[in-house]
């Protein structure tokens, strides 16, 4: 009797639990959760002396939500680069595809587990860093959720860049090269525009520096504990069509050389 | 065999094809390009330094940016440290964010952009052109700085005023340091000078590669812009000129609604208009000259919609951005006056009356006076 065919879903849950508990396993998650920890302790300090300054309340507020997204942000990228080369190298991903399962399905379904792992950790440092600091002015609670939505959105980018190049390039080179885009990337791409102010390829080179991604356009923490308002609607999905653009063109093209790839 | 691809060509066209035409939306979709904030406040900026918990996270408390500042400070006066203008002992004893006592002599520790000297007095508006830099405040102390710096570099001591502490340094004197041996050892190895003491002034322009790392470092430091052009500017070559011109307009892309930037390029593009004109090339100084009353339209133009209506209660509108508005709304007038119609001048004039009405430069304009032929103001400096 043979067995009927697996749902996708199915297949895609069976990728996300394995990466899920991996991740939890490693070290990684608990040194970054410590860190985030301390500010915790830093924070729970300042509100039990007593934070009468509101400038420092806001101070501690972007320091924190800061770390978080830091820290979540190089999780996702540890945890996506090492997804397909340790399997290789493993040699679990026989088994893996040995199911029916497709290796489009397969790598799909390794960047929706990174995606959601890199949230779950998100939220979990998010509220640990974010719950104990004292919030002494106003913030926009919109744009709180806008920024929530666009550091998702910025984790799934990270993710599906991370997996993208590790088909192509070593681990470590992979890791070095996303997080300095990821940290830099913008101040790098005004870099290289800036030099060609006032030439007659500033236009080319203006256009050539947008394909550095723009992750600092998609972390708004600064604009919320600065105070200001929500991003106009038309904006947000604007930027969160950017990065569906750009993650699937980076798994576009993951697909289509993990399918040629021989293992 | 690797299992066939569900991804169709017609797809992978697709996303290619999207992912060609990102650069397009990422440019204008930048929710990090706003004018004000808290972050950006000088008074949040101060107080938030003075707290205890900010003293305890170290360098945490201050920004890239801010560090980079602070750099520039002390580059002006080979690495000693001075004190910002706040009375940090009373910060330390009771919280409170004090400025310290001034003598008779209004001397103050300018914070914002590091300076101790006596601040300069503004020249009457009436009689202040435009492009003439002497209506910025920071220009006016860095110029004080700067020929404080051709003459010796030591800045006189105020007459009846030797011993007197015009700016304490970070590093406490000998006097008021509890450390003893370990303060002695601080004031041996790091840069310091007795408070009491003349100071020394270093050459201003040393400080240009810090603001070209602080405009990298934040594409959005408008004071790094603005200062760094004019440093660029004020060595007077044509070279720097030019160079001065492409930093303000990389400035400018970055923060194209920045009034302040806009009133630079203006300066900066008839300071290169006199060059030409010092050439006999009156075309090319002309053309200029056109190019400038379009910077400083634009520059009054955003100075009148970012100024907010009661400045008094806006902490994050300090008084430099205040006269640096003024100057934007009343080049555009004296520039639309000479290089453009007379008839729009007086419009604009009265457009910009409405933002600050107690404005005499302006006020003047809008009556029609001092209006002189635009033929005979080509050719004036």
């Amino acid at each position: 009797m043979t067995p009927g065919p697996v749902s996708t879903t199915r297949v895609l849950a069976l990728v996300g639990r394995g990466v899920l508990i991996e991740t939890i396993r490693r070290k990684e998650f608990y040194v970054l959760a410590i860190l985030v920890g301390a500010f915790a302790l830093v924070a729970i300090g300042a509100r039990v002396v007593g934070v009468e300054k509101p400038a420092t309340g806001t101070f501690l507020l972007n320091l924190g939500m800061t770390i978080a997204s830091a820290a979540a942000h190089i999780l996702t990228l540890m945890t996506a680069v090492r997804q397909i080369p340790s399997e290789i190298e493993n040699r679990t991903i026989h088994p893996l595809l040995a199911k029916p399962l497709s290796r489009t399905e397969y790598l799909v379904g390794k960047w929706l587990a990174v995606t959601l792992t890199g949230i779950v950790v998100w939220i979990v440092l998010l509220a640990t860093a974010y719950l104990p600091v004292p919030k002494l002015e106003d913030y926009s609670q919109p744009l709180f959720l806008q920024t929530i939505l666009l550091q998702f959105l910025s984790i799934g980018m990270l993710a599906a860049l991370g997996i993208c190049l590790s088909i192509f390039i070593p681990q470590a080179v992979n890791l070095v090269a996303l997080g300095l885009l990821f940290f830099a990337g913008e101040k790098i791409a005004r870099f290289i525009s800036g030099r060609f102010v006032g030439t007659e390829t500033e236009r080319l080179a203006e256009y050539l520096s947008g394909y550095v991604p723009a992750f600092a356009n998609l972390n708004t923490i600064t604009r919320f504990t600065d105070g200001m308002g929500p991003i106009d609607m038309g904006s947000l999905a604007g930027l969160a069509l950017y990065a569906v653009i750009i993650s699937t063109a980076a798994l576009t093209l993951a697909c289509h050389a993990f399918n040629r790839r021989p293992l | 065999m690797p299992a066939s691809s569900p991804l169709s060509l017609a797809g992978k066209a697709a996303a290619l094809a999207l992912f060609l035409a990102a650069p397009i939306m990422v440019g204008p979709l930048d929710p990090n390009n706003y004018q004000g904030g808290r972050s950006k406040d000088q008074g949040a900026i101060e107080e938030r330094n003075t707290s205890a918990i900010a003293m305890m996270l170290g360098e945490f408390r201050t920004g890239m940016a801010d560090m980079m500042f602070i750099k520039t400070e002390r580059y002006l006066h080979y690495g000693v440290a001075y004190a910002p203008h706040i009375d940090l002992d009373k910060a330390a004893q009771s919280g409170e964010i004090a400025a310290k006592e001034h003598d008779a002599a209004g001397h103050d520790h300018d914070h914002e952009h590091g300076h101790d000297h006596e601040a300069p007095p503004a020249p009457d508006p009436l009689t202040v052109k435009p492009g003439d830099d002497r209506a910025l405040e920071f220009a006016r102390q860095f110029e004080e700085h700067q020929a404080v710096y051709k003459s010796g570099g030591v800045e006189p001591a105020h007459e009846g005023e030797e011993g007197h502490i015009e700016a304490p340094t970070m590093i406490r004197t000998a006097a008021d340091d509890f450390r003893g041996f370990i303060g002695n050892l601080h004031r041996q190895v790091s840069p310091w000078k007795d408070p009491r003491e003349a100071h020394i002034h270093a050459d201003g322009t040393e400080l240009l590669p810090w603001y070209r790392i602080m405009t990298l470092t934040d594409p959005h430091n408008v004071r790094g812009y603005m200062i760094g052009a004019w440093w660029l500017k004020s060595l007077g070559t044509e070279e720097n000129v030019a160079e001065a011109r492409k930093f303000i307009a990389e400035g400018i892309k970055n923060n194209p609604r920045s009034f302040q930037l806009h009133l630079m390029s203006g300066n900066i593009l008839r300071a290169i208009a006199r060059m030409e004109r010092d050439k006999r090339r009156d075309d090319d100084a002309l053309a200029l000259e056109r190019e400038a009353l379009t910077a400083y339209r634009r520059a009054g133009d955003f100075a009148a919609k970012t100024r907010p209506a009661d400045p008094s209660v806006e902490p994050w509108w300090s008084n430099y951005m205040e006269e640096d508005a003024r100057a934007s709304m009343r080049f555009a007038v004296l520039m639309e006056r000479d290089f453009g119609t007379a008839p729009e001048a007086i419009r604009l004039a009265n457009v910009y009356l409405k933002v600050v009405p107690d404005d005499v430069v302006l006020q003047r304009a809008a009556r029609g006076e001092g209006f002189l032929d635009p033929a005979a103001a080509a050719s004036s400096p």
